[in-house]
């Protein structure tokens, strides 16, 4: 029987859901794609250049350890991330120290020892010239 | 693409709760019938009606008015971004008489305020060509409303953790700039529906 199609529905695996591209409903770019399509970097040296033309930049305090690595616009884009994932600062840090390369978009050259991540330390200071996040790669309690 | 035009634009505000009780910027909001009263900051926010995205925001304690706010809000988003404003949306908290003159002389623009008829008294009665013409204009402010919801809700606006007026500035700050980029991402991958969208466009369930 040439018309009948009841055979052409049976499906030697019914229960296997069909496949959908959720491409269509959804984009889900990772945190780095998100750095780059929205210029994050050009936009945080930009806010920090601003904030330390309108208001006076204090001295840097006296402290011990290395030199500090990481600049304000690095931080200030790991917080942009944080706030965009709604994500803690310990998971934070937790993901940019497993995801070398979103690190490495954070600032191009200034992240070869990204295994040391962990070690950014957030102080948070209100009242300090632009965004109060400082990072360095030593111990803070030594 | 539908970028931000600034010709229309819609005044409001909305409280931010404190985290801390001992918050020496935090205050107690004015108590309303339906809300209450909250204790934290306000976010003063000019927001462009078609592209809903905010363009200028100031963060006050909030037991602050609306309107005294409205005048450095719309100077700075001319000075700092040159947008052609044309007509302004707010609602009865704005209707003063030196933000109306400032509007029509110092902008040259229109406005679209909400007149609460309970300031003369008992006399004055709503007639129906003036709920008619009230529900007509002001229906486009619902945008700002919707605006608040959305970044509460899905954006994280009242999410702060912080103490302090200088952390509310950052953390109101970081959200706008969330707002803005997923809508930027999303037109720049040519999906502009997806621009409020920020659990569409980012990949909230990462893998590990």
């Amino acid at each position: 029987m040439p018309d009948c199609t009841a055979l052409s529905i049976i499906d030697s695996s019914p229960f296997v859901p069909p496949e959908v591209d959720l491409g269509i409903l959804r984009l889900w770019i990772t945190p780095t794609e998100f750095l780059q399509t929205t210029h994050a970097m050009t936009t945080a040296a930009w806010a920090i250049r601003v904030s330390q033309t309108l208001t006076r930049r204090l001295p840097d305090p006296a402290r011990r350890g290395p030199k500090i690595r990481y600049g304000e616009n690095s931080i200030l884009m790991m917080a942009f991330i944080q706030a965009a994932w709604q994500m803690g600062y310990e998971m934070t840090v937790d993901y940019f120290r497993t995801h070398p390369e979103a690190a490495r978009a954070l600032q191009r050259g200034a992240w070869s020892a990204s295994a040391n991540i962990g070690n950014v330390v957030k102080r948070w200071a209100p009242g300090r010239s632009g965004f109060s996040f400082w990072a360095w790669s030593g111990n803070w309690h030594a | 693409m539908k970028s931000i035009h600034g010709v229309d634009v819609i005044l409001d505000s909305t409280t931010q709760r404190a985290w801390y009780h001992g918050d020496a910027d935090a205050a107690w909001s004015f108590p309303k019938p339906w809300k209450g009263s909250t204790w934290g900051c306000k976010v003063h926010t000019l927001l462009c009606r078609w592209s809903e995205l905010p363009i200028m925001f100031l963060v006050t304690p909030a037991n602050r008015h609306d309107s005294p706010l409205a005048i450095p809000l719309l100077s700075l988003a001319v000075v700092c971004f040159g947008f052609p404003i044309a007509i302004v949306r707010a609602d009865a908290a704005y209707f003063s008489y030196p933000l109306l003159n400032y509007i029509h002389t110092v902008l040259q623009a229109g406005f679209v305020i909400d007149y609460n008829l309970r300031k003369q008294g008992k006399k004055a009665l709503a007639t129906l060509p003036f709920i008619r013409q009230w529900r007509f204009h002001l229906k486009f402010r619902t945008v700002i409303e919707r605006h608040f919801a959305w970044a509460k809700r899905y954006f994280g606006l009242e999410a702060a953790r912080w103490k302090g007026l200088t952390a509310a500035y950052q953390h109101t700050a970081l959200v706008y700039r969330v707002i803005l980029g997923v809508a930027l991402t999303a037109h720049r991958y040519q999906r502009p529906e997806l621009a409020g969208s920020r659990l569409r466009v980012l990949a909230i369930h990462m893998p590990a």
